[in-house]
């Protein structure tokens, strides 16, 4: 008793309040354990920052006030929610988006979030996450970048899932740069620090390139990893392994096993020394590599013997496995590879144990298909839904390319035709693309065309390079009609056309004839983009006029649009000093706003996406909505009496 | 204010028109913030109850009789019945006779009760031990005569005439007088902790049934769950015993009752438990569910005596108010002490963790606790290990740190793991721990959507850089966003550019739309009468606006109504 009061009087000797002894003092600047350089850490990034508006929706913890002579930085970083927030109506709100995510309606999930923001009841960053989670998993780039846009532009202040996520979307879109920029103003900015999962993240990522650059980032990421107090991650270093292995570095490779092997099992970590497995993968391939098959081999032998002895710790799951695998398929180990998959296949209990995945079989209908056991690759492919794996439109195409590459156009309509139903993965642009290359290869015009109508009837986009690969084809089998409405469709969509575009439709349009739609197209294009009509172009029309001796055809089409511009000219100033005396036509401007209304076709292929578009929260708004409810209620008289001067009496008869 | 120009925005909140629909009144500006009740003005007896009550003597009045003793007219009534008492000053000696009335005035016995409360705190809570020893096998405390007393306390509560009538003849008659009694009998058996005396003797149920004395009174309150009322009781002079003050304490536990746990923590420290350790314990527990930490602190620091729970408490009080930090300054001094730590203080410690969502410390944490404090990581260390990681939102290492537990996961890991991954909004990681949680307790099952599948799952491909669908797809359209353009030309003042701007602001449709908006659930219509005509600066922004809300804004001014729905007015811009 006596003891501890001494220490009290020594720390909280103000009388009446308890006030947390400013951070510095407790601390020295080098610290005596591990757990207090882990909390200066942590309290280092966290005390410049805001606390969350409402603490579990208690009454406000009087907090230490901010002393006066700490600038108060409105840019400082806030702290995001805690996860008590999340009750009431917000976990409602929660719930109820959860449910709509998992109804894979993610267009109106989004949409909901969104008009929560103007509510009393706020999203969460929780919410947030969920929704942003459920578009990345239906890979719509697009919808997540402008959810993740708004609600940081809305003062939702983004948690480490968050920050995951946002890395994980630019990585996969293989905006490098972007995820990095995001990566720096996590570490810069943000109150806390980055998780493994971050850095998983990142340097999957990059390693997945197998560009040099990029691949030295992701060691050097994985050194600010361990400066930052988190433990060696042996998923981290098996990334960094076959990162270099694809560089041909297995030197390096090697050296990365011995580090990583060395500092496993540090206490204070989840990881064990077991968990050195993780990264036999990598490391299999970077003996391969090398050369050294025997070790290669040992390695195989360790992790079954592993196995063997139950009281692991350490289950070997399918990761492990498939690392594994793909690297005994991939070096010539076809035996070896089949008999391990063999016995992923037994040991896989799920949901207890899951020893197989997407990916294991990924890897051997890869395998099958490389050599050239078709078969058995369709085979192996069908029976994966034996163990709840479902093929993705990744995996389709893999094995339809494979199936087209080998002139198996029948198997492959027949894998085709698999796809699309309940639950299943749905064909995307290059489905589509590989069935109609290999319809113009053989000759079937019709087919083609008609796999190519079916990609935009289910409301996919094609790029401009696919239409124009599309038109040549029509127009080298003569069939300049469905060239031209292609061309027209592409405009529909609101799609550039390229040089090459035009090159295409002019030379067809002009072999076969058909003059006028040359200047129609001109005409257009005039007005629309007038640099596009470039002089080889122009020649090109001028050539083909003459011979029908309507050249002047095309210089009346250019003094037509001199005039309409001199005419355009003219009716803005006239606008223009309209606009000046009198109040101007809010059509004007409705007009203008109605243009943007929604005729565009969606992102995604889903028919959910084309219900509503995105709306973006314009600034202005924002912070009228904010000036509004922070403002004096004085100053709204004094601005619009101004306005309404004697018809202000009227007050009380309106209620 | 007469002379008032202005427009007025009628916003109401009534649901007139339809049920979905939320109608703001407005009458004058000055009511902007409409709705938004005055906070109720706190009673201020608090601090004058005690105070007056506390009268001449000490706290012991409130061991002595069982009551709070002191009122008005209550020493009066007891005139008559014994003659030897006087009305209680504060002199020791007023409390021989009535010791001498039960016959049994045991010299230790006085000892102990002249001991000022001050001068030390050991001898005094031996005392009380004792008097629950005694209490103990009566099964209930205060077993019917005090309640007797009840009348007398509280008179204007509970007015009994009959009751009093009883007390009233001077000579006390027969039956009365064995009422009387008892009541000596017990409280001589409480002063000394000397069960065995005469028989405890519950009271006569007539008794008891007409007059229930405070005590009871607070258990049934209590027991309602009126903490308020239960705690003007305590302050009207009941004098409970520890049970029943636990029990009062452990019905606060909305942050509402943090006025309540003040008050009885008055209540507490001028009653004789006041340095015992179980009841101090007790408030800073009511003090952390009712989020007054820095109260708990306060007592805490105050406390003549800590035990290990008392700094279990308080730590764990710092997880629950989202104040981990503390808790874990708080830890750091307790092993700066050389306390011998137990299990409960690492559960503490851990949920302080998640709190500061320090995942660091609390892996570290997590390893000494064997390793230094010879605590064995019990099922509750393992989901405190989880919350850390959850609450952090660090789901990867979740589901890494299950892996590799010691033992088969139980179904609560599974399940905390699944709601941290549904708070999370990661499906597939929720999907997988709802499987197991099921596989192993089939009860939890709960039908629940299938979740969709996934269109890409680069993470287990094994496909590297197949996806070539990027070359073939074209870029999403970029849609250009409605954006506000502030329209100067309907601010007459004659100001600056950017302050007209400024005055749009705050034109009164828009304040009562933000109102509105902030004070609604999400795609409410919202209807906004105002009694001029709107500026055609604010139709084009609330034809914004409601595109961006994704709600129907009806604004009714001095012409027409205008229905704002998707960007767009009913008036088809016929402004």
């Amino acid at each position: 008793m006596a003891l501890s009061r001494s220490i009290f009087n020594l720390r909280f000797l103000k009388p009446s309040h308890h006030t947390p002894v400013p951070l510095q003092s407790l601390r020295f600047l080098s610290f005596a354990t591990t757990e207090e350089a882990a909390a200066e850490r942590r309290r280092r990034k966290r005390r410049q920052r805001l606390d969350p508006p409402n603490l579990i929706g208690r009454q406000p913890q009087t907090r230490p006030k901010p002393s006066p002579n700490k600038v108060s930085n409105p840019n400082t970083a806030k702290l995001p929610d805690t996860v008590s927030v999340l009750q009431g109506n917000r976990l409602n709100l929660h719930n109820r988006i959860l449910t709509l995510i998992r109804e894979n309606d993610l267009t109106e999930a989004a949409l909901l979030t969104r008009h929560s923001i103007y509510s009393n009841c706020r999203p969460t960053i929780f919410t947030c996450n969920a929704v942003l989670a459920a578009l990345l998993r239906q890979s719509r780039y697009a919808d997540f970048a402008a959810l993740h846009r708004f609600i940081i532009q809305a003062g939702v202040v983004p948690n480490i899932v968050t920050y995951n996520l946002l890395i994980n979307a630019y990585l996969d879109c293989r905006k490098y740069d972007i995820a990095l920029d995001h990566y720096k103003s996590l570490i810069n900015d943000a109150p806390f620090n980055p998780s493994t999962s971050t850095y998983r993240i990142l340097v999957r990522g990059l390693c997945a390139t197998g560009d040099r650059e990029r691949i030295d980032r992701a060691i050097s990421l994985k050194d600010e990893m361990l400066s930052k107090g988190l433990a060696p991650d042996p998923v981290v270093y098996d990334h960094v392994i076959s990162g270099l292995v694809k560089l041909d570095d297995a030197e390096r490779a090697l050296e990365m096993f011995s580090e990583v092997k060395e500092s496993l099992g540090t206490p204070g970590t989840i990881f064990i020394p077991e968990d050195i497995v993780r990264v036999y993968g990598s490391l299999m391939k970077a003996y391969f590599k090398n050369g050294m098959e025997k070790e290669a081999m040992d390695c195989l032998g360790e992790l079954l013997a592993r196995e063997n002895t139950q009281n692991s710790r350490c289950k070997t799951d399918a990761i492990v496995y498939n690392s594994v695998l793909e690297a005994l398929v991939k070096n010539e180990k076809l035996e070896q590879g089949m008999q391990l998959f063999d016995r992923m296949k037994n040991i896989h209990d799920p949901p207890r144990r899951l020893t197989v995945n997407l990916g294991s079989f990924n890897i051997m209908v890869d395998m099958y298909c490389s050599k050239g056991r078709f078969p058995e690759a369709m085979e192996v492919f069908r029976k994966m839904d034996e163990k709840k794996c479902f093929p993705d439109t990744l995996s389709y195409n893999n094995l339809i390319e494979q199936l087209l590459g080998a002139g198996m156009m029948g198997e492959a309509e027949e894998i085709y035709a698999e796809m699309g139903g309940e639950n299943k993965a749905k064909p995307d642009e290059f489905t589509y693309v590989l069935f109609i290359d290999s319809c113009f290869g053989q000759n079937r015009i019709d087919d083609a065309y008609s796999y190519f109508m079916k990609m935009v009837e289910s409301g996919l986009r094609p790029n401009v390079g696919v239409y124009n690969k599309v038109m040549n084809e029509l127009l080298k089998a003569v069939q300049v009609d469905r060239a031209k409405e292609l061309y027209n469709q592409m405009l529909e969509k609101e799609l550039k056309p390229d040089c090459t575009s035009y090159d295409l439709i002019f030379k067809g349009l002009c072999e076969h004839g058909k003059l006028d739609d040359v200047l129609d197209i001109i005409r257009r294009m005039l007005k629309e983009d007038e640099s596009a009509f470039s002089e080889e172009l122009r020649e090109y029309v001028t050539e083909a006029l003459r011979k029908e001796g309507r050249e002047e055809d095309l210089t009346r089409l250019f003094e037509e649009r001199e005039k309409e511009k001199e005419k355009e000219k003219e009716e803005a100033l006239a606008k223009d000093s309209r606009a000046r005396i009198s109040i101007p036509s809010i059509e004007a401007l409705t007009s203008k706003f109605n243009k943007k209304e929604p005729d565009v076709a969606p992102v995604e292929g889903s028919s959910t996406s084309q219900s509503k578009p995105a709306i973006e929260l314009s600034g202005s708004i924002e912070t009228l909505v904010n000036g509004a409810s922070s403002s004096e209620v004085v100053e709204v008289e004094s601005a619009s009496s101004a306005i309404s001067g004697q018809e202000g009496q009227g007050v009380e008869s309106s209620s | 204010m007469a002379t008032h120009a202005g427009i007025s925005i009628v916003f109401s909140a009534c649901k007139a028109r339809s049920p979905t629909t939320s109608l703001f009144l407005l009458r004058s500006r000055r009511n902007l913030i409409v709705g938004s009740n005055l906070t109720t003005v706190k009673c201020l007896s608090t601090y004058t109850a005690p105070n007056s009550q506390q009268q001449p003597h000490d706290s012991r009045v409130y061991q002595r009789d069982g009551v709070g003793g002191a009122h008005p007219g209550g020493p009066n009534q007891w005139n008559p019945q014994n003659p030897n008492w006087r009305p209680p000053m504060p002199d020791n000696r007023n409390w021989s006779p009535p010791q001498d009335a039960g016959g049994r005035p045991p010299p230790h016995n006085q000892n102990q009760w002249g001991a000022p409360q001050d001068l030390s705190g050991r001898p005094f809570v031996d005392n009380q031990s004792q008097r629950y020893a005694s209490q103990d096998p009566s099964g209930r405390p205060f077993p019917g005569n005090p309640n007797q007393r009840a009348p007398f306390q509280d008179p204007s509560r509970r007015p009994l005439p009959d009751n009093r009538n009883q007390w009233g003849p001077p000579p006390p008659p027969p039956p009365q007088d064995t009422n009387r009694r008892p009541i000596a009998n017990t409280q001589n058996q409480w002063n000394q902790g000397n069960p065995s005396g005469s028989s405890p003797a519950p009271p006569p149920p007539s008794i008891a049934a007409t007059a229930p004395a405070p005590t009871a009174d607070l258990l049934t309150l209590i027991r309602e769950r009126k903490v308020k009322e239960a705690v003007d009781v305590l302050f009207s002079g009941a004098s409970p015993d520890l049970p029943t003050l636990v029990s009062l304490l452990n019905a606060c536990d909305k942050s509402d009752f943090a006025e309540e746990v003040r008050r009885i923590q008055d209540f507490v420290f001028r009653s004789p438990f006041r340095a015992d350790v179980q009841i101090n314990n007790e408030l800073i527990k009511a003090y952390s569910r009712c989020g007054g930490m820095q109260n708990a602190r306060q007592l805490f620091d105050r406390m003549p005596d800590r035990n290990l729970e008392t700094w279990n408490l308080m730590i764990s009080g710092y997880a629950a108010n989202a104040l981990g930090d503390d808790g874990l300054q708080l830890f750091e001094q307790m092993r700066k002490l050389g306390l011998q730590l137990n299990g409960d203080t690492f559960a503490a410690v851990l949920s302080a963790c998640a709190s500061a969502e320090a995942v660091e410390e609390g892996f570290i944490y997590f390893h000494s606790m064997e390793k230094e404090c010879g605590v064995t990581p019990q099922l509750e260390h393992y989901l405190g290990m989880i919350d850390v990681l959850g609450k952090s939102g660090h789901m990867t290492e979740a589901e890494e740190f299950i892996q590799k537990l010691p033992f088969e996961p139980t179904p609560e890991i599974w399940e905390s793991l699944m709601n941290f991954a549904r708070i999370h909004g990661d499906l597939d990681l929720e999907v997988r721990a709802e499987e197991l949680l099921v596989s192993l307790d089939p009860s939890k099952t709960v039908s629940k959507i299938p979740a969709p599948p996934p269109k890409i799952q680069l993470w287990i491909n094994m496909l590297d850089g197949k996806n070539k669908v990027s070359e073939y797809r074209a870029p999403p359209v970029k849609k250009k966003e409605p954006g506000y353009v502030p329209d100067t030309r309907y601010v007459l003042h004659d100001i600056d550019q950017e302050a007209k701007e400024q005055a749009l602001l705050y034109h009164s449709e828009r304040l009562a739309i933000a109102y509105g908006l902030i004070s609604t659930p999400a795609r409410m219509p919202l209807r906004i009468i105002k009694n001029l005509r709107i500026c055609g600066d604010c139709h084009n922004a609330i034809k914004i606006m409601s595109r961006i809300v994704g709600r129907e804004l009806i604004v009714r001014d001095n012409k027409r109504f205008h229905h704002f729905k998707d960007g767009k007015c009913s008036c088809n811009d016929y402004w």
